[in-house]
């Protein structure tokens, strides 16, 4: 069982970086072991009758906080990562011509 | 006078006896870190301002936290202060505020020292992966002190601080512990606030501590638990102070062990010295008047762990990290437009392990991919902590080895897959799977390396636990212990 390089390569591109062709065949022989492994706890019995458990526990009590006005960062303060900021915002190429 | 062999508990009685101040505490802790960081490596940043902050606090001695010295790993915000996560891309990023448990260390007087190297973004467990470089184990530098906690770890076993807090999606502040000689304690899912935690699988992290004892563990989380509005997976607080709760009273706790762990064959001599290492600590829990007992859980389940624990972790970090584009934060690429910029920022920043963790993610996230192998992998954990939790109808906790040997060679090729590593090395992961409190604790020395045993309760029985803990600390006698590279004063 093994995962096709073009598909790999189409997944890198859509999280948006590049990997060199060597790191492919890296990636690859890594899927190809995984995969394997995955094939076996598909196998589990009694696995499918089982719900997807998407939290450690049910969370009991849950309070959500209450709406008040409270202090906010300022812009200074929450552009102060950027490379880049112009007028209080950040800067990026023009995006429509 | 040299300090750094206190732990919490000897600093809060030595500063209310006027024998130390707070500033000697913190200045012997920095030259130490200075002493150590080129050897060992464990620090991202140091705080040469905590010395001045130690001067200037004021007030009564009210907990054991007040003027002693931490660490913080560094994927936790602190205002102002690099916090990198260890990776390229936020190399240069200084969050605008505290994480909650920054916050409440602060109101503790409690006194930030460094912030330590970690596996890029908690992706790892080696240690190795820093963009700083890799962090050595301070009882042999040719060994990994492991990960993802490592710099926190090595802080601690080199006796430059008494505790420090790291992160826990897998087992990254248990099995460096094993590894480093210390005590990892990560409470019940939810116990501490992840406010300013950077994510990487939600559904898995905890914040938790790393200590010499396991009374300074309590101290340190009874600092930091409790309720965050800012973080809504956080529990209502359960009013305990559990370093008060520490009486070493376990008699008639019943513990038990896998059998399918316990008993796996193999000619690794290591393994043999785990094991018999495993058997003295049961019969010290009996001589404590616990009930230790074995039970059974199906070989293919145990082995279905680590390919579980790889896509739900896997799946998470793709989708937490998606923020990472270098453009409200983080190291900027360049480019002619919005989608090359980022391109090139999330291209040059992040390894080529965390690329890879990524593509596995989404590829498993993927419409044709998502029941076989997403919701598999969340059947399989509903699965073990079903299991896991029909045990603790019975039992108080489940004990085993915190790792299959002693930290491996930094150039030790390991097959992760193999039947013997994927049996005796990922039952940590039970403990994010189900949220249960866990802790890890020295256990002896094999080839002059420090080995761990590891305790795993009911989600709540944090003080049980701990308990438990403390009390197998005092018949197994290496509390306090320090690093063989870290016993020079400074």
């Amino acid at each position: 069982m093994g995962v096709d390089k073009d598909l790999l390569k189409k997944c890198a591109n859509s999280l948006m970086f590049a990997m060199e062709d060597e790191e492919y065949d890296v990636l690859q022989a890594k899927f190809k072991v995984i995969l394997e492994h995955i094939q076996l706890m598909n196998k589990i019995d009694g696995l499918a009758e089982k719900s997807p458990l998407t939290f450690p526990f049910t969370l009991k009590d849950i309070t959500l906080r209450e709406d008040k006005i409270v202090d906010c960062l300022l812009p200074s303060e929450l552009l102060s990562n950027t490379n880049e900021v112009v007028n209080n915002e950040v800067k990026v190429p023009k995006v429509v011509s | 006078m040299s300090n750094f062999k206190l732990t919490i508990d000897d600093i809060f009685k030595q500063l209310k006896g006027e024998k130390i101040t707070p500033t000697t505490l913190v200045e012997e802790s920095l030259q130490r870190a200075k002493k150590y960081q080129q050897q060992y490596n464990a620090f991202v940043t140091l705080i040469e301002t905590a010395s001045d902050e130690a001067k200037q606090l004021k007030g009564d001695i009210d907990n054991p936290l007040y003027g002693v010295p931490y660490a913080l790993k560094d994927n936790i915000a602190t205002k102002g202060i690099l916090t990198t996560g260890s990776s390229n891309i936020l190399k240069e990023y200084r969050p605008v505020f505290d994480a909650t448990v920054v916050s409440k260390l602060k109101k503790k007087k409690a006194i930030l020292i460094g912030k330590t190297v970690l596996d890029e973004l908690a992706m790892g467990g080696s240690g190795t992966t820093g963009h700083t470089g890799k962090v050595y184990n301070p009882w042999d530098p040719k060994r990994i002190i492991g990960g993802s906690s490592a710099g926190s770890t090595a802080a601690v076993a080199l006796g430059i601080v008494p505790f420090a807090l790291g992160s826990d999606t897998g087992n990254s502040i248990r099995r460096p512990a094993a590894f480093g000689g210390v005590v990892g304690f990560k409470p019940t899912y939810g116990r501490i606030s992840r406010f300013g935690l950077f994510p990487l699988a939600s559904s898995l992290d905890h914040i938790g501590c790393l200590t010499r004892s396991v009374k300074d563990a309590a101290y340190v989380v009874d600092a930091i638990k409790g309720h965050d509005e800012r973080d809504m997976t956080t529990l209502p607080d359960d009013d305990k102070v559990y370093a008060h709760m520490l009486d070493g009273n376990v008699k008639g706790k019943k513990l038990c062990y896998i059998k399918e762990i316990i008993d796996l064959d193999n000619d690794n001599k290591e393994w043999s010295s785990i094991i018999n290492n495993f058997k003295l600590a049961i019969k010290h829990c009996e001589e404590l008047g616990m009930v230790v007992e074995p039970v059974t859980i199906d070989k293919q389940l145990l082995k279905a762990l680590y390919p579980a624990y790889l896509i739900i972790s896997g799946a998470e970090a793709t989708s937490n990290n998606a923020n990472l584009t270098g453009l409200p934060f983080g190291n900027r690429g360049l480019g002619n437009t919005i989608d090359d910029i980022i391109f090139d920022a999330r291209t040059k920043g992040f390894s080529q392990s965390i690329k890879q963790r990524f593509i596995f993610g989404s590829y498993v996230l993927q419409k044709e991919n998502q029941a076989n192998f997403f919701r598999n992998a969340q059947r399989l954990r509903r699965m073990i902590v079903e299991q896991i939790n029909d045990l603790f109808k019975i039992y108080d906790g489940l004990i085993l080895p915190a790792a299959r040997g002693i930290a491996p060679l930094l150039n030790e090729e390991i097959d992760d897959f193999s039947d013997f590593s994927l049996l005796s090395e990922n039952h940590l992961l039970i403990g994010n799977f189900g949220g249960f409190p866990s802790i890890t604790i020295p256990s002896g020395l094999v080839d002059e390396m420090p080995i761990g045993v590891n305790i795993t309760g009911r989600i709540l029985d944090d003080d049980i636990v701990l308990n438990i803990a403390y009390a197998l600390e005092t018949k197994l006698g290496l509390k306090g212990i320090i690093a063989r590279g870290g016993r020079e004063d400074v």
